[in-house]
């Protein structure tokens, strides 16, 4: 890995939102020495995978921690609704 | 009579797969006994594919409520939202750009406007019409859509609720959590000006994943940002009780409190 890490991680990020098997753009990149750690949401386990992958590609060498979460889509109990008059 | 029962999500963000089907099949499948209607606040999709859009529409059409949609920016990106909105249209979802749908819902009539909405940012740091042809392109485009949510608004003059389907931010509200250099392409205050002109019960929009569940325009107006990542589950539902409003805001129509 070269370069600042502040390139390096929106380098990573702008590859995360444009790389055809994820298409995320809200997620949040940070290095620290030779690991990058990737945080935020997905709405699928695949989708958490490609994080992985790519993150490898694009920064080879790098110790990636994926700490990307999906997103809980389960549905909500009728109490909770929210009364708005 | 009850309340008329809305649920809403945004950012659902399908693929074309297995897993996709199962996630929407699941969390729509008491959709039924709790809402009237269902209102997607864009992205839909990952990519903006037919394929992919075919996967929310096909879930929909299961879960048997009315549903109106609004597309979103990723719904966009494979440049073939003509083709995202037929999909959709073919399963009797009600597809909203400048325009309004009526409902007649638990013996009400729900009128929603809806637009996609776009960037632009809010009071003290927008930006302007002015200087390079792509600046003033993307402050051009904020305008317009505004513009076009105005109308949308007059068309539902009469019904006895109001709502406002957006994909990005009418406030900077729903915004908190997300990086603040972030808030000119996550929404504009020029849709909440057209809002609080015209009145509404109710704005959902999505889009800002890392943001916060509610907020209200300058003029009163509840705003709730029903991304999933931010509401955390299958949709929020939000009932309102038009008979039991005063007199006085029933007679004038305002959604304004």
């Amino acid at each position: 890995m070269s370069g600042e890490p502040e390139y390096v991680a929106e380098h990573l990020r702008t590859g995360l939102a444009t790389d055809g098997r994820l298409h995320e753009l809200g997620l949040d990149v940070s290095v620290i020495g030779t690991t990058i750690v990737v945080r935020g949401a997905v709405s699928s386990l695949a989708q958490r995978d490609a994080v992985g992958t790519i993150a490898s590609e694009l920064a080879p060498g790098a110790e990636i921690v994926n700490d990307v979460e999906v997103v809980p889509s389960r549905r909500p109990d009728s109490a909770e609704a929210e009364e708005l008059g | 009579m009850g309340a008329v029962r809305i649920a809403a999500v945004g950012d659902v963000h399908a693929g074309a797969d297995r897993e996709s089907t199962e996630r929407l099949d699941a969390g729509l499948d008491r959709l039924a006994d709790q809402a009237d209607l269902l209102l997607l606040a864009g992205d839909l999709t990952r990519c903006g594919t037919p394929e992919e859009v075919r996967v929310v529409a096909d879930a929909v059409a299961r879960a048997g409520v009315p549903t109106a949609a609004v597309l979103g920016n990723h719904d966009h990106h494979a440049g073939r939202p003509g083709e995202v909105v037929d999909v959709l249209e073919s399963a009797r979802v009600s597809v909203l750009e400048g325009t309004a749908a009526t409902f007649e819902v638990a013996g009400r009539r729900v009128g929603v406007a809806g637009t996609k909405g776009f960037g632009g940012g809010f009071a003290g740091a927008c930006v302007s019409e002015f200087g390079e042809a792509e600046t003033k392109a993307f402050a051009r485009h904020t305008t317009e859509v505004a513009d076009r949510l105005r109308a949308a608004m007059a068309m539902c003059d009469g019904a006895d609720v109001r709502i406002v389907l957006l994909h990005y931010s009418p406030v900077r509200d729903t915004l908190r959590g997300e990086s603040p250099e972030l808030y000119p392409f996550l929404g504009s205050y020029l849709l909440a000006e057209a809002i609080d002109d015209a009145g509404a019960d109710l704005v959902v929009h999505g889009h800002a994943h890392n943001g916060s569940e509610r907020g209200m325009t300058p003029g009163g107006v509840r705003v709730r940002n029903v991304a999933q990542p931010v509401i955390r589950s299958a949709y929020r539902v939000f009932e309102l009780r038009p008979d039991e409003r005063p007199a006085a805001r029933a007679a004038t129509g305002a959604g304004r409190t």
